[in-house]
């Protein structure tokens, strides 16, 4: 479903090229989920904007279910990444002027979803994510845990073949994080693929397979992304101390 | 969608209350501002538009020249609307009126003087087509003793008794029966009538002079088939037939060889539409508003529109750092960037409306201090005003795509990956901003310097010797009214101890208009005629105004021979050519000898607008009821005076009322224009400068708020208070200082201009553009001094946590 070929992403000013990215392969299938490791400014965040869309490679090709994706335009990729990604953050990103039941609805107004079928979702989400009864407060009334349930609800409610979340239980307490990691077991089940960030091994156990970042390089590849092997990586860990 | 953007504009706006009120307060100020002079300008130019056949309805003017005098005059002589009905098929009606002085009118108990009384060809509804309430337009000024008045006047005098029939006495002499009721005209006319009585057969209707005593209005309606331009070509073959021949016996000379000397006298049509914003000619019913305050004010409704966009365009994208985290998350669950411009569009749209409905709540509430429709002595009605709607829709759209596209567009450019890692958005240093700033203060500081070369002109004027006395000086009105009793009241009056002087006049300084004559010196090498002022008095002007001689002697009232004498002024001495002139003599236009008794120095007796025209001053003699009786005072307490000669008067006056003036009073109305000018100035100064403090409030809430971290660490650094103070202004102060250097040229440029006008002037010294420049480093100063010292005083420790 994804694969990406020599991606390249650098800052340039008049005197250096800050490389974040260096010649990245990568191969996604339908249905995995993936964790991505590495110190802090390793270039993880990086890697998943790119892998959503929101950011460009300086260099390299994307392709996703088959299309180009350095070949389209701003629009095309707007659509497709409408379409089928839905995003999580360490630090929620809900709208802070919008109730959660608003929050939920923006994706699919921007989808142009219609009316009818519209709140039918979102009632669906609520019911699903057991937040009905905070459908009308805004995020400042609710908790961490909370917050990103609603952000976990409002990446699902497209139904996107694709979840990428940046860290996202980096702010919340261990139960909290456990629930949201219950969650994505649950949806990858149901065929969605992720590819999540995170420092936590535990976090990192829920998925099929672990890739490292270090300095923009990836440390291991494809070679090594063999079933089962995620539990080795937890011996790499003092390798790599995590940042913040 | 556009509910959620709603949704969230409005959210946005209610939880950044301070920052919104800013914005939308100041862009209310500014659209109200603009709204008032665009209300203002549609109504300069909807004057006499309200006559059913306005664009066919032309009035004549006159264009004479000859030697080193010129006239153009805005009245014909009267024989011209006869030879126009006969030699011009094309025109459908034609019609002349005069004004003769004010009357006083009377029925029964009511009695007032009327300003407003106007004769007139029989033919005057017929061009002046006004809907009549009673009687018949076509024969209302059938009778020589009729009159058609208007229905507020038919109310005054008769209430709500029919009025048709009815007699009212004029000066306790003539009697008019009110043959017809027209409706009141709106205030947007150039030529207010109140009554209409027809000329009977006064003398001076028929004179047949076509080139000579231009002293009728003649006006007239085209037939729709023929333009302005075809008819002025017949005009101009008529002035040839008709008046050159007359002009070539005056002056005793060809036409062709006057033409060449430069002399040319011309009948020119005059759209009705355009008289009162384009007509500026002498004899002019009323004095006409001026084309050129339009355009002055359209520039300034546009300066102050770019302004209020500006700011709301500073302050919007200020807010972009806040912003920027939102439009991040949108984009990243789907978003495209055209929705994000949609967005942000109906928020600024919401914005601008929200700015639109203070605006007109605004503007009704500080029309009447704007004070620019003055003459008209109503506030403008600016909620019912009928132009209302359409004016706001345009402002509506115009403003919302001025002030919203930059910031859309600039808004919806954010790189999501970017705003969600918490990059800044913005340089520190925003060109664009810094330069807007800097537009507002540079538009700032010439309305500021306008402000004040205009009010110091002002003072000029208002302080200058004008060479007679102005001062404890009373004028009575209509005194003409009591005939021959005002000798005996005018000698009741100096039995006062408080009265020094009183004398009967047909002018007095300060008055619009005088009369002219010509007059020629026999002693000149090319004898020509020149065009002198003239005024008529008795004895005892030259003592109340305190005028000085330089020659010769004032009239004297025990020489009857002075009436056929005049006094002139060193003015038209110079203009006459005569290096000692008292006792010499003067050749009229009709080829009398006028002996010239003595010359007074010059005085101002006209605006210092104008040099000091040539005048010619002549004597009524001892008996004059001239219609303006000036007193001159001499005490400490006016009020007694005052009352003293309101007894006298009610003694003499059969019961008229007592109308007078103070004459200083009276002469200030020579400045209305510059006065009203000065304080339009100053309300727009304000506003231009409140409006310009709010965007450089906005900005400094900006830039501190960036520059907190930095602020922090020079603190830690051991950098004091002060210092940073000062870092910070320092940054704004430019800001100001830039502008200044822009503004200067362009307010020197335009006041030089200005002042140009004027025959009398202050110079151009640099003191109002330092003080403009000091108010607004002041008001700027004061603005951003809150933030600056709040910003400096900030606990370091606090203000690096925070990033
Ligand atoms: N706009 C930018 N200009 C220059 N360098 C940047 C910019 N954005 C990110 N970086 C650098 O890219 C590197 C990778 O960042 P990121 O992908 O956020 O790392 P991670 O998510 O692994 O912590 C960091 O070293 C960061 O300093
Ligand atoms: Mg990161």
């Amino acid at each position: 479903m994804i694969r990406l070929r020599g991606i390249t992403k650098y800052y340039a000013n008049a005197f250096v090229k800050t490389f974040v990215l260096r010649n990245i392969d990568l191969d996604v299938k339908e249905g995995e989920f993936l964790t991505i490791m590495g110190p802090s400014g390793a270039g993880k965040s990086t890697l998943l904007y790119i892998l959503g869309m929101l950011d460009e490679a300086c260099e390299g090709e994307y392709f996703f279910c088959g299309q180009a994706v350095h070949e389209l335009n701003e629009k095309k990729r707007t659509q497709l990444h409408q379409q089928d990604i839905g995003f999580v953050f360490q630090s929620y990103h809900l709208i802070d002027e919008l109730t959660v039941y608003e929050n939920l609805e923006t994706p699919l107004l921007y989808k142009k979803v219609k009316p009818d079928e519209r709140k039918s979702l979102v009632a669906d989400a609520l019911d699903r994510f057991h937040i009905v009864a905070k459908k009308d407060l805004f995020p400042s009334q609710l908790s961490g845990g909370q917050q990103q349930l609603v952000a976990v609800a409002r990446a699902v409610i497209i139904q996107p073949k694709l979840i990428l979340a940046d860290e996202p239980t980096g702010n919340l307490n261990s139960q909290q994080g456990e629930e949201i990691m219950e969650l994505f077991k649950k949806l990858n089940a149901k065929g969605t693929t992720i590819i999540q960030v995170t420092h936590s091994e535990r976090n990192a156990s829920y998925s099929d397979r672990v890739i490292h970042l270090l300095d923009g390089w990836m440390i291991n590849g494809e070679k090594s992304a063999l079933p089962g092997e995620h539990r080795e990586s937890g011996k790499r860990k003092k390798k790599y101390p995590e940042g913040t | 969608m556009i509910q959620n953007y709603l949704k969230t504009a409005w959210r946005n706006i209610v939880r950044h209350k301070g920052y919104s009120l800013i914005t939308i307060a100041g862009f209310a100020l500014g659209l109200a501002c603009c709204l008032m002079i665009m209300l203002y300008i549609l109504d300069e130019m909807s004057y006499d538009r309200f006559y059913p056949n306005a664009g066919r309805t032309v009035r004549i003017d006159v264009d004479a020249s000859w030697a080193d005098n010129t006239a153009s005059m805005a009245t014909t002589s009267a024989p011209l609307a006869a030879l126009i009905r006969r030699e011009i098929p094309e025109v459908e009606a034609v019609t002349r009126f005069r004004y003769y002085g004010a009357p006083v009118l009377r029925h029964g108990e009511k009695c007032f003087s009327e300003e407003r009384f106007f004769f007139a060809d029989p033919t005057f509804f017929d061009v002046f087509s006004v809907p009549f309430i009673q009687g018949d337009p076509r024969h209302a000024l059938a009778q020589p003793n009729a009159v058609a008045i208007s229905l507020s006047m038919a109310r005054k005098y008769f209430g709500s008794a029919e009025a048709l029939g009815k007699v009212l006495t004029a000066d306790n002499r003539q009697d008019y029966i009110v043959s017809g009721v027209f409706a009141d005209l709106p205030p947007q006319t150039h030529f207010h009538y109140d009554f209409i009585a027809p000329f009977g057969n006064r003398r001076d209707t028929q004179v047949d002079s076509y080139a000579t005593n231009n002293n009728f209005s003649t006006y007239l309606r085209l037939r729709p088939d023929i333009t302005i331009t075809r008819f002025a070509a017949k005009l101009d073959r008529l002035v040839q037939t008709f008046a050159h021949p007359e002009l070539e016996k005056l002056f005793g000379n060809s036409w062709a060889k006057l033409a060449q000397g430069g002399a040319y006298f011309r009948w020119l049509p005059r759209r009705l539409t355009d008289i009162h914003l384009r007509s500026h000619r002498d004899f002019e019913i009323e004095t006409n508003s001026d084309i050129r305050y339009v355009y002055v004010f359209s520039l300034i409704a546009f300066a102050i529109f770019v302004l209020a966009c500006v700011n709301f365009i500073n302050l919007t994208t200020a807010r972009a750092t806040t912003r920027a985290r939102e439009v991040g998350i949108r984009k990243s669950i789907g978003s495209s960037r055209g929705e994000l411009v949609r967005q942000f569009f109906s928020e600024i749209l919401l914005l601008v409306f929200l700015a639109v409905l203070i605006a007109v709540v605004l503007a009704q509430l500080l029309s009447p201090y704007l004070d620019l429709s003055a003459e008209k002595g109503v506030p403008t009605a600016v909620l019912a005003n009928r132009s209302l709607l359409p004016l706001l829709g345009g402002l509506l759209l115009l403003s919302s795509l001025l002030a919203g596209a930059y910031p859309a567009f600039l808004l919806s450019s954010f790189k999501p990956a970017a705003v969600l890692k918490g990059d800044p958005v913005m340089s520190k240093k925003s060109t664009l901003r810094g330069l807007l700033v800097v537009l507002q203060f540079s538009v700032s500081i010439i309305m500021i310097i306008g402000t004040l070369v205009v009010s110091r002109q002002l003072r000029f004027m208002q302080d200058r010797d004008l060479g007679f006395g102005k001062e404890q000086v009373l004028v009575i009105r209509k005194a003409n009214d009591l005939g021959k009793g005002v000798r005996a009241f005018k000698q009741e009056l100096l039995a006062r101890p408080d009265v020094v002087s009183v004398s009967s006049a047909s002018h007095l300084m300060g008055d619009p208009e005088f009369g002219d004559e010509l007059y020629k010196n026999p002693d000149a090498p090319a004898a020509q005629l020149m065009k002198l002022q003239r005024l008529f008095c008795d004895e005892n002007f030259a003592r109340v105004f305190q005028l000085r001689l330089a020659g010769g002697r004032f009239f004297d009232k025990s020489r009857p021979a002075d009436r056929k004498g005049i006094v002139i002024n060193e003015a038209a001495a110079r203009a006459l050519g005569m290096s000692d002139p008292a006792g010499k003599q003067l050749i009229s236009m009709g080829g009398e000898r006028i002996p010239v008794l003595g010359v007074v120095k010059d005085f101002h007796f006209q605006s210092l607008r104008q040099r000091i025209l040539p005048m010619a001053i002549n004597y009524w003699g001892e008996d004059a009821f001239g219609p303006l009786l000036a007193v001159r005072i001499a005490t400490p307490d006016m009020r007694q005076a005052l009352a003293g000669i309101r007894r006298i008067w009610e003694r003499h006056s059969r019961g008229q009322s007592f109308d007078f003036q103070f004459f200083d009073d009276r002469f200030a109305r020579v400045y209305a224009a510059e006065s009203r000018l000065s304080g339009q100035l100053l309300a727009f100064s304000i506003l231009a400068i409140v409006i310009a403090c709010l965007g450089l409030l906005g900005l400094s809430i900006f830039i501190v708020r960036q520059r907190t971290k930095e602020i922090g660490i020079r603190k830690v650094l051991g950098a004091s208070m002060t210092r940073i103070s000062w870092l910070l202004s320092g940054e704004f102060l430019k800001h100001v200082l830039l502008a200044s250097v822009i503004a200067c040229p362009i307010a020197y440029f335009l006041m030089k201009r200005w002042l140009g006008d004027f025959a009398f002037r202050i110079g151009l010294d640099a003191g109002p553009f330092a003080l403009a420049v000091l108010i607004t480093l002041g008001v700027s100063l004061a603005t951003i001094g809150v933030q600056v010292v709040r910003a400096a005083r900030a606990n370091p420790v606090d203000s690096l946590r925070y990033e």
